[in-house]
């Protein structure tokens, strides 16, 4: 039983009528609770497969199935459903909204789902609070450390429980004593929650995190577990 | 739907010029639009109020078809001499005994007949129209085509007055006549007693005389002379309202050897008054083009602007109606602000506009109890503030969140 699985998958971008190939016939699987790394060289595709996992972006062909649902049949907004329930996102640059504050950006995640703002704010100030930042919740990034603002991007991507988490390079923008923290806070959500992970990282991601290896070289995707860790 | 609203609002605030900028954008707007549309009420109602003080007139005439009827009686020089009506339409004679049948129809108060025809003057060639006038018929006269009223140097005619002309001030004006001058029509010379200003009149005339002695200059100018007949009637109705009947059924009473044109005077004479309807109409529809090209920009502004927070909360799982919604509610909210705004003060501000213009502002007119005119501007700017920013808010939902996010 995998919480996500991909067959098949293949990506090519048409760039003034050429057609740049990222990745071809690849397949995977995750199961629950597990880490699974992607690494790979910068520019091999990693980013663009975390953003077809995640349903932001289509491939040209395969099958991602998630929880038994096919997220290539599914429409846009049944994929940002699938997202806003079931799927955390972690971005390199944090890619929090710079004119909102901590907690708004936290509570973001949370809006549109029939939840109420007084709930919605407690359960947004409860997981920044666990994170050490509960007295930063009317704080906007700008005004926030760099590892602060991972937390705050950390705390986005967990307030809902998902139980899948990708993350693009989350530790790629910080120092080794930052990333480190960063990480012990998130392995421990992942591990308590059993929370399913697939991380990008060419390198900066500390493999003794991950339970699996996949390398994306040339289009092609290689078990490396093995081998590396 | 609670969510989008609060989180609509919560956006407004955050950046307090811009919504500002947007709100006054509106308010400037919509006080404009409000201002035009009361000139345009003003002008309809200061139209309707000239109608109503007028009462109904209009003028009924037979004109010569190219493929009908020719003239029955015709001029010696055909070319240059003839019945007309304005606006140079040769006319066929009709007997004067019809004027009893107009009058007896229901909506008609009076009723007099009219001669009109060019005629060449002798020493210099030059064609003027002489009008000869039922001096008595004054109510049917009156504003239809020439009557005391209009006089602006010397006297009119009286019942009794023979071999005296009244000029027109064109008229007047190009041959240096006044009062005591001496005009020669058909060879015989006739004094001027008085200058009348036609304004803008259905028809009007050069030279007007007495009936007796226009039928004796006309005659002169025929190969047959003139009976009891007319080309053209001046009507009157019992009232504007009553017109479109008076006119339909004079026409049918003429129809059965004649076709008749009616003209309504009352109509054609509000026509050069006061603003244009059209030009107002024009004025602003370029208002509302404009407010949706300000409206539009500022919308397709702040989604170029917000495209990457756009890409991040779409990541998050926030769904594209929620997104579009956002947008086009934030346009509804700033506009309904500032049209709400702009309508009060455009009302308020008019009687000021209106003195400044110089435009006789009347308390009879009811300028500031308008509740459809507010509503209508209100909900005029609510409505384009939408459909502008539509286009933008499908740029919104068509962002790819991949796209914009892997640059």
């Amino acid at each position: 039983m995998f919480v996500l699985s991909a067959e098949n998958l293949s990506k090519s971008f048409d760039i003034r009528g050429n057609q740049l190939k990222i990745f071809s016939d690849i397949s995977f699987a995750v199961k629950p609770g597990e880490v699974l790394l992607i690494s790979g060289r910068s520019g091999v595709g990693k980013s663009t497969l975390l953003g077809i996992l995640s349903g932001l972006d289509r491939a040209n062909s395969g099958k991602i199935i998630f929880k038994d649902k096919d997220l290539t049949a599914m429409t846009l907004n049944e994929l940002a459903e699938l997202r806003a329930m079931h799927i955390g996102m972690i971005f390199q640059s944090f890619n929090l909204i710079q004119t909102w504050t901590a907690l708004e950006n936290v509570e973001a995640v949370l809006m549109h789902r029939g939840i109420n703002a007084a709930e919605r704010k407690k359960q947004a100030i409860a997981i920044l609070e666990e994170l050490g930042l509960g007295d930063r919740l009317s704080n906007l990034p700008a005004e926030l450390s760099v590892g602060q603002q991972q937390r705050v991007a950390i705390a986005r991507t967990m307030v809902h429980n998902p139980s899948l988490i990708l993350a693009d390079e989350p530790t790629g923008d910080v120092d080794e004593e930052t990333a480190s923290e960063i990480m012990t806070l998130l392995m421990e959500r992942v591990k308590k929650d059993n929370i399913s992970m697939i991380a990008a990282s060419h390198g900066a991601f500390n493999k003794k995190y991950a339970d699996r290896e996949l390398l994306l070289k040339d289009g092609k995707i290689f078990d490396v577990t093995q081998a590396t860790i | 739907m609670n969510d989008v609203f609060s989180n609509t609002i919560k956006e407004l605030l955050r950046k307090p010029i811009r919504t500002g900028v947007n709100v006054f954008g509106y308010f400037l707007c919509c006080a404009f639009i409000t201002i035009v549309a009361l000139f345009l009420r003003f002008d309809l109602q200061a139209k309707d109020a000239v109608v109503k003080y007028m009462g109904g007139k209009f003028l009924i005439y037979s004109p010569v078809r190219k493929d009908g009827a020719p003239q029955a009686k015709t001029a010696k020089t055909p070319m240059s001499e003839g019945f007309f009506t304005e606006p140079m339409v040769n006319t066929h004679l009709m007997p004067v005994s019809l004027v009893k049948e107009i009058a007896a129809i229901d909506e008609v108060k009076a009723v007099t007949p009219f001669l009109l025809f060019r005629i060449k003057q002798g020493q210099d060639g030059h064609v003027f129209s002489l009008g000869g006038i039922k001096i008595e018929d004054k109510y049917a006269l009156k504003s239809t085509m020439v009557s005391e009223a209009d006089i602006i140097k010397g006297v009119f005619f009286n019942p009794n007055d023979r071999n005296v002309v009244v000029i027109d001030k064109s008229y007047a004006d190009l041959w240096n006549l006044k009062p005591g001058s001496v005009v020669n029509v058909a060879d015989a010379l006739y004094p001027v007693i008085g200058v009348v200003s036609s304004h803008a009149r259905t028809a009007r005339a050069d030279i007007y005389m007495n009936w007796e002695d226009a039928k004796i200059a006309i005659n002169k100018r025929l190969t047959v002379p003139l009976g009891d007949e007319a080309n053209i009637f001046l009507v009157a109705s019992n009232g504007g309202e009553y017109n479109a009947v008076a006119m339909k059924k004079s026409r049918e009473l003429l129809e059965g050897n004649l076709s008749a044109n009616a003209v309504n005077c009352s109509l054609h004479i509000v026509d050069f008054m006061g603003l244009s309807k059209d030009t107002l109409n024009y004025v602003l529809m370029a208002a509302c083009i404009l407010v949706f090209l300000f409206s539009a920009n500022s919308q397709w502004s702040l989604v170029s602007e917000k495209r990457h927070e756009i890409a991040i909360l779409k990541a998050i799982g926030w769904k594209n109606n929620v997104i579009f919604g956002q947008i086009v509610l934030g346009s509804v909210l700033q506009s309904a602000l500032g049209g709400a705004l702009g309508a009060v003060v455009g009302v308020a501000v008019f009687p000021f506009c209106a003195a400044m213009l110089k435009i006789p502002f009347n308390a009879q007119y009811e300028f500031l109890n308008m509740p459809s005119l507010f509503a209508w501007v209100f909900v005029g700017i609510v409505v384009i503030a939408i459909v502008s920013a539509l286009v933008p808010a499908f740029k919104a939902v068509r962002t790819s969140p991949a796209d914009v996010l892997r640059n």
